[in-house]
């Protein structure tokens, strides 16, 4: 089963995602609400894929997204981008984030992308 | 008549074009090294002059300098024929330049009747043997060239950000990419045009077409592609060379172009120093005509008009022969071209070289003894004068050092400058060198400026602390002064 850990600062959207993961066979093993708690998660589960929301308060998605990859080269991180933030998701892109959702998002664009990415080496 | 044989002047001739032909060989490669790549008529013009030194030396039976430039024309032959495959411009100018050097001692060698040296030629054989096998191992691991549309999912969004995301992929396997739209990455109105009609990539890899297949199954947001290969010579042919360069290689092909419109042909020196004996006995000879003694109180008015006639034409002449002599200075200047290049890349200063005046003309006899103090000048120049590139940034300097070389005539003088943007001579260190060293014939508060700086052109003086391969033994500057005076 494929496990992810889940970054949001918003819970809703912690949730939302979980919801939509979990019925599709994905094990959220846990969640973070900023991208201190994200990079601790990380190091401590090391879960399959990384979900990671690109604004939010005190450390973006971005200085966590190179933090993790910074301490682990293989990390598969897919960040969750509102409208409008393309400077940021190119930034994003170049530090090694290997997609990106966009916000508002289709179920089953979350999942077929999450699938790909797990099962891409 | 003639006190050679005619087996002492072919090898005179062999040495003679020889050398001309590495010259020409060096020249040509300098340039296009700093194109960073080789136009099809330089890679024609290398081969060419390779393919005359080896038929040259395999006639006068020299075979280890015609089986060398066999193996160097083997080399351009392989790049006449791959113009696609992709080399170091660095490590051929590198072998290039190894090659000449050997030929030249070679030809020193030959002169001087020695034995030649085989394992040098073997040694150099090897290197270009290897570099060409890396080449064609290289070349022979099969490329494919790929097109490839792809339709994103729809509602995907910033579609020109995942462009650049595939794209970003992609360029770990493959070198050369191109695709339409080309400005996803800064352009986002990009993401419209790709909605409507797909994101295409031309690319190259090794890369089989099930794994490449396999690779954009698994990339995310892909609704639809077409994936298909290009033959060999399909699209790509272009992007071997970025347009700037290619730009470049054009403007230099025209340079030399222009450079074999003068005709020139080469006398031996000794034939026009013999003419310049010979027009100077009749200066002297046309005198001693004129003002005979047995024409003293003859009434002679047509014999001194064509006397004055003949003057004329013999002033003319020796004037003529003087100028016979003069050679521009710019094969000296491009001589520096070399040492430039080689210093630059050995302590990594980033070093360019000016010339002005470089038409200037000047006695061949003079020339000959200026370009070893220019050499000398200019290493000293790159050694001491120019600054690293972080202490010149530091001091508000552009981090590439220029080095002018300029010429002039002023009267019957020429005036040579060598001028280096660096840091200049250090009084103290001079002065401190100089006492220990055992150099100052005055004391020291006696010595003004300029006694301080003539100290450098003293025998065995350096301020460098230790010896390197280009200074430090304090033989130089003493040298640079004998060879001027």
């Amino acid at each position: 089963m494929i496990s992810v850990l889940v970054v949001d600062d918003a819970a809703f959207m912690r949730l939302a995602i979980k919801n939509v993961l979990e019925k599709s066979g994905f094990k959220v093993i846990a969640d973070a609400k900023n991208g201190q708690e994200g990079i601790e998660k990380y190091t401590e589960l090391k879960p399959d894929i990384v979900t990671m929301d690109i604004t939010m308060p005190d450390m973006t998605g971005i200085e966590a997204l190179k933090k993790i990859r910074e301490a682990d080269q293989n990390a598969k991180v897919v960040m969750i981008s509102a409208m409008g933030q393309e400077r940021m998701v190119k930034e994003a892109i170049i530090n090694g984030a290997k997609s990106f959702i966009v916000k508002p998002y289709k179920e089953e664009h979350i999942v077929e992308t999450l699938l790909k990415i797990a099962s891409d080496k | 008549m003639s006190d050679q044989n005619s087996g002492d002047s072919l090898l005179d001739m062999f040495i003679f074009e020889t050398t001309q032909n590495t010259e020409q060989l060096e020249k040509n490669i300098l340039e296009t090294e700093k194109n960073g790549v080789f136009s099809q008529s330089a890679i024609n013009e290398i081969f060419r002059i390779m393919h005359t030194i080896k038929g040259s030396s395999s006639m006068m039976a020299y075979s280890h300098i015609a089986s060398l430039a066999h193996k160097a024309e083997d080399l351009f032959y392989f790049l006449r024929e791959n113009a696609k495959v992709s080399y170091d411009c660095s490590l051929i100018t590198d072998l290039i330049l190894s090659f000449t050097d050997y030929i030249n001692k070679e030809l020193i060698n030959i002169e001087e009747k020695k034995e030649p040296d085989f394992n040098g030629a073997n040694q150099l054989i090897k290197k270009f043997d290897n570099y060409l096998n890396e080449l064609q191992n290289e070349h022979n691991s099969e490329l494919f060239f790929y097109k490839i549309v792809i339709y994103f999912v729809d509602g995907c969004k910033m579609e020109n950000i995942r462009a650049y995301s595939i794209i970003n992929d992609i360029s770990e396997f493959s070198s050369k990419i191109e695709h339409i739209p080309d400005n996803v990455f800064e352009d986002d109105s990009t993401a419209l045009k790709i909605r409507d009609s797909g994101f295409t990539i031309f690319f190259e890899t090794t890369k089989s077409y099930e794994e490449v297949l396999n690779h954009f199954k698994q990339t995310p947001f892909i609704r639809d592609f077409d994936l298909a290969i290009l033959d060999n010579h399909g699209l790509k042919t272009e992007c071997d060379v970025d347009s700037n360069n290619k730009e470049n290689a054009v403007i230099t092909e025209l340079k030399t172009e222009n450079h074999q419109a003068h005709s020139i042909i080469s006398i031996n020196v000794t034939k026009l120093d013999k003419l310049m004996n010979l027009v100077g006995e009749a200066v002297i000879s046309e005198s001693m005509v004129v003002e005979n003694p047995d024409l003293k109180g003859l009434e002679l008015q047509s014999f001194q008009r064509e006397a004055q006639h003949l003057h004329k034409i013999i002033v003319e002449m020796q004037d003529l022969v003087m100028t016979m002599r003069l050679v521009p200075i710019i094969t000296t200047f491009q001589k520096t071209h070399r040492i430039v290049r080689d210093m630059s890349k050995k302590l990594g200063k980033d070093v360019r070289i000016e010339f002005v005046g470089e038409d200037t003309e000047v006695d061949k006899n003079i020339i000959e003894h200026l370009s070893d103090p220019l050499l000398h000048l200019v290493r000293n120049c790159i050694d001491h004068g120019l600054e690293s590139e972080e202490e010149r940034i530091a001091a508000g300097k552009p981090a590439t050092g220029t080095i002018t070389l300029e010429a002039y005539n002023a009267g019957s003088n020429v005036y040579i400058i060598v001028k280096d943007d660096g840091k200049g001579l250090s009084k103290e260190k001079i002065l401190k060198r100089a006492k220990k060293n055992n150099l100052l014939t005055k004391p020291e508060s006696e010595m003004s400026d300029k006694d301080i700086l003539n100290l450098i052109y003293m025998p065995g003086f350096s301020t460098k602390e230790a010896v390197s391969e280009y200074s430090g033994r304090g033989v130089g500057m003493d040298v640079v002064m004998q060879n001027i005076l």
